[in-house]
This record gives structure tokens, sequence and C-alpha cells, in this order.
């Protein structure tokens, strides 16, 4: 490698890392598309989503030949879903800054963000966070996560593909919702529906979990309406922006709306990126130790886990998990 | 070729602020960020997994006796676009590592930088070391150049 590749480095590093640890936006970051709140108040998501429904006279009927395609690998950008519970708070969220906005979230849920915001002030971020325990980001967190992420739109179903403990969400396109299991999961059931180029989907049955790191807590009626689509941006990048309000009966006072963006990555596919499959228990070595801090197993510690696999086998021939690198030593 | 597909990666992540939505999949608080400390020694292991990077390095003690260290950095499709690969590490070969230590002693931390002994360097970091600051910091004040295994600095 040259030279001038690491000055490059060493630019991105100055400008690419201090946006990574405080959360914030980049130097360079494309403005945020402005939040389209709903055309008029809905108490519920389902009272919204059926609106919708209605206004686009049941939804397009797209088929293999005409549905909007979004290929290409993708990872999380901006949003404004911070600045819903942080008075300027952007810039923050996962860090210390910004006060919690009062009145948005009920007396419970303002409570435990409120405490969550101390330890996040002194602490510097919060001490411990649920994924370090291999619990799925899930809806509405999914919307944020980073990592590469891909998206699959077929006219009976729409997937949304993220190499982040492989959490895919499947969108039924033209359908009810379905509950067989009577139950809640990370990523609850979606249904759909395209108008033009646009998707509309209603989430529901949702595990508790929450916005993000450091952000506040979602319930387990919380449900979500969100709008997609792709557009270009003045440079010519592909974006998807989501539209998205979350109801939240026990968690917010009132919905509240927020946009996200996705950015194309061609930078990723041209450097050969492949989404692989990874699973979090089997490869993690995180934990929360008995003063709520995060912890990390190191090797030969009880209970460490080889992220690369393990092998009951190691003394044949042929069963070492690591067999590139070793050859590449050996010569 | 290679340069021209580094500096899209590099131009990309800049234009995009694409590390606005960045978050580990855990909390750094088990890293003393107040401190950076060097180590060096021989790569044993070069583990390039999801959801985070860690390389290993076996180092002699004060006592001459080996102990392996582990520094964690970012997850793979992130330090991708710092020109980070799943060969960039051969096992055996000399590095000089800067991490942020863990706070318990154990020894471990979050990568800042690794030198390599053509001079290279790299920066898997994940959001708990700003490594271009640091990098500047240990090169101004000839911490790295005249460093040797365990020297320790502030952070900020």
């Amino acid at each position: 490698m040259k030279t001038h590749t690491f000055v490059l480095i060493g630019l991105v590093a100055a400008l690419a890392v201090p946006g990574l640890a405080q959360n914030g936006p980049g130097p360079a970051a494309a403005p945020l598309p402005a939040v389209e709140t709903p055309p008029r108040a809905f108490a519920t998501a389902e009272e919204h989503y059926r609106f919708l429904l209605q206004q686009a006279n049941g939804g397009t009927r797209h088929t293999l030949e005409t549905i909007p395609q979004w290929p290409g690998l993708w990872t999380s950008g901006r949003n404004s879903m911070v600045d819903l519970f942080l008075d300027g708070g952007r810039g923050a969220g996962l860090g210390p800054g910004g006060k919690v906005r009062p009145g948005v979230l009920t007396p419970a849920y303002e409570a435990h963000f409120s405490k969550r915001r101390e330890e996040v002030e002194k602490n510097g971020e919060q001490l411990f966070d649920r994924l370090a325990n291999c619990e799925y980001p899930g809806v509405p967190r999914w919307l944020w996560e980073p990592y590469v992420k891909e998206f699959v739109n077929l006219p009976e179903q729409s997937w949304m593909l993220n190499d982040f403990m492989n959490e895919g969400r499947r969108v039924y396109i033209g359908k009810e919702h379905v509950n067989f299991e009577a139950k809640h999961s990370s990523t609850g059931d979606s249904i759909g529906f395209w108008q033009g180029d646009e998707l509309v989907i209603w989430t529901k049955w949702v595990n508790p979990a929450d916005y993000t790191r450091g952000m506040p807590l979602t319930s387990n009626q919380f449900e979500m309406v969100e709008r997609w689509r792709q557009v270009e941006n003045a440079e010519g990048r592909r974006q998807l922006i989501t539209q998205v309000t979350f109801y939240d009966p026990i968690g917010l006072v009132a919905p509240q709306s927020a946009v996200y963006v996705h950015n194309h990555a061609p930078e990723l596919e041209e450097a050969g990126v492949r989404v692989r499959n990874w699973e979090c228990t089997t490869s993690t070595n995180t934990y929360k130790d008995a003063e709520g801090r995060t912890q990390s197993r190191l090797p030969g510690e009880p209970g460490y886990k080889d992220p690369r696999g393990s092998t009951e086998f190691a003394d044949l021939p042929g069963q070492s998990l690591d067999p590139i690198l070793e050859a590449q030593a050996a010569e | 070729m290679y340069d021209k597909m580094l500096a899209n990666l590099l131009t990309a992540a800049v234009g995009l602020g694409w590390m606005t939505g960045a978050s580990a999949h855990h909390s750094f608080t088990m890293f003393d960020k107040t401190r950076t400390q060097l180590i060096e020694g021989t790569v044993a292991e070069w583990q390039y997994n999801s959801p985070h990077i860690w390389l290993y390095i076996d180092a002699p003690d004060a006592k001459g006796e080996l102990v392996r260290w582990g520094v964690e950095g970012g997850a793979p499709l992130m330090v991708i676009r710092q020109g980070v690969r799943g060969d960039s590490f051969r096992l055996g070969e000399h590095v000089r590592i800067v991490m942020t230590p863990m706070r318990d002693g154990r020894p471990a931390g979050a990568v800042c930088f690794v030198v390599k002994d053509d001079g290279q360097t790299l920066m898997p970091n994940d959001g708990s070391c700003s490594p271009n600051g640091v990098l500047k910091k240990w090169q101004d004040n000839g911490w790295l150049q005249n460093g040797k295994h365990g020297d320790e600095h502030p952070y900020e």
C-alpha cells in the first residue's frame, strides 16, 4: 500500500472517528430530509395505516417487472429520532448531552429515560446495552442499526435484511396481520402495500425494546407505520428515506414521527463486501458484570468463546477454523 | 486499482457522514478512555469477525514470560472502510499497538491504531478511540518512536 493511501486513511479517520464516538452528524453529511407528519392525527397505527390504504385505493399491484428495486448494499445514516426525546440532543444520543424533553414519554417511561440519561451523563454512555447480551435490536431500533443491509422487494413480500445478527424483517404485501404463535417478537409482524414507488408498512406485536442505546424504552404495545421510498440526493447518491410514526400508548403520551435515512454504499460493493452469516450467542464474549458494566471475556477465561467457531475434533487434520491465515503464516 | 477503490471508500465515508448511524453492539465502559497504552509483540490471532474484530498479540512481561494481549476494534464491515481487511495481519508478524486499556487491568483494550514493521499504520478502531488525534499526540511527543511495551500516556 502506498504512502498517499495512508494519508487518505488519516483523513477519514480524523473526520469519521469522532463522529463515530459521538454519534453526531458527520462534517459533510447530507441534510436530513424534513419529517413528514401524518395527514391528520390518528389514535392508532391501524387507523393511520387503513387511512393510507384507502387513500391509495387499496395500493398498487406490482409485478416482478414493475416493483421498485433497491439493489445493493446499504448502511444506516442520519435520523431525527433523538430530537423527539432530547432537547439539544442532536449529536448526543449514545453519549452525553441534551435535556430530556418533558411530556413526550409517559411518566413511568420518562422517569426511566431520565435515569438512563443520568447514567449516560455520569459515565459517558449507558453502562450496558441489551445487545451485548445477544438480544436482537428489533424495531424500531432496526431502523438505525449500523452494519450492512440489503432490501429485496417482491410482489408478495419485501425482505429487509441486516447483517447484524442476521435480523431480517419480512413485510407481507396486501395481507392482514397474522399471529399464529400468539406471541410478540423482536421485529413483530409487518404488513404493507405499495403506493406507486412508496412502500407503506404497519408493524405490530413487537417485543419491548428501545429506540437505541441511550434512548427511551418501547413497550409491548409499540406499533409503527413506515413509508419507504428511494430517492437520489443532490450528489447522485441513492438513499432510502423512511418516514415513520411511532404509536405506543404505554410509552408515549402521543404518537411521534421521525425520519430515517439509509445510504447506498457502492464503495462497499467495490471493495468486494458480501454479507456473511453470523450469529451472536455462539460468538459473543461480552456480559454484564456485578457492577452492571459491560465486560468482555478474554481467551483462557471461563466462558470464553472463539468467535470464529468451535470444533470438538481439533486434533484431526483439516479441522482448523483459521486455515487461510495459518497457511499464510506457514509460507 | 487498489488505491482508487480505497479512495472511493474513504470519500464516500466522509461525504455521507456514514458514521452517524454507527452504534457498536455494546457499551465501551469497560475501557479506560482517560489513558492510552503501547503494547508490542507478535500476532497470535487475528479475528476478523462480527460484531467486533479482535487482534491478539503475544508479548513478554517483565519476567520474560509471554502474555497474550487482546485489542478490540470495530465490525469488519466498518473497518474495511478504513482499509483493514481479513488479511491485513499475518500470524507471527511483529506489531505495535496503541490502545485504551481495560479498567480492570486485564491484558486487553480498545485499539486506537496498529503500526506494522513496514511503517504502515492501520486504524481498525471502534468508538472508544479517535485514533488520528492519539496518533498525532504519540508522534509529536516522541512517545511512539521512543516508546516501549507497557508505556502509558493520558488520552487527552
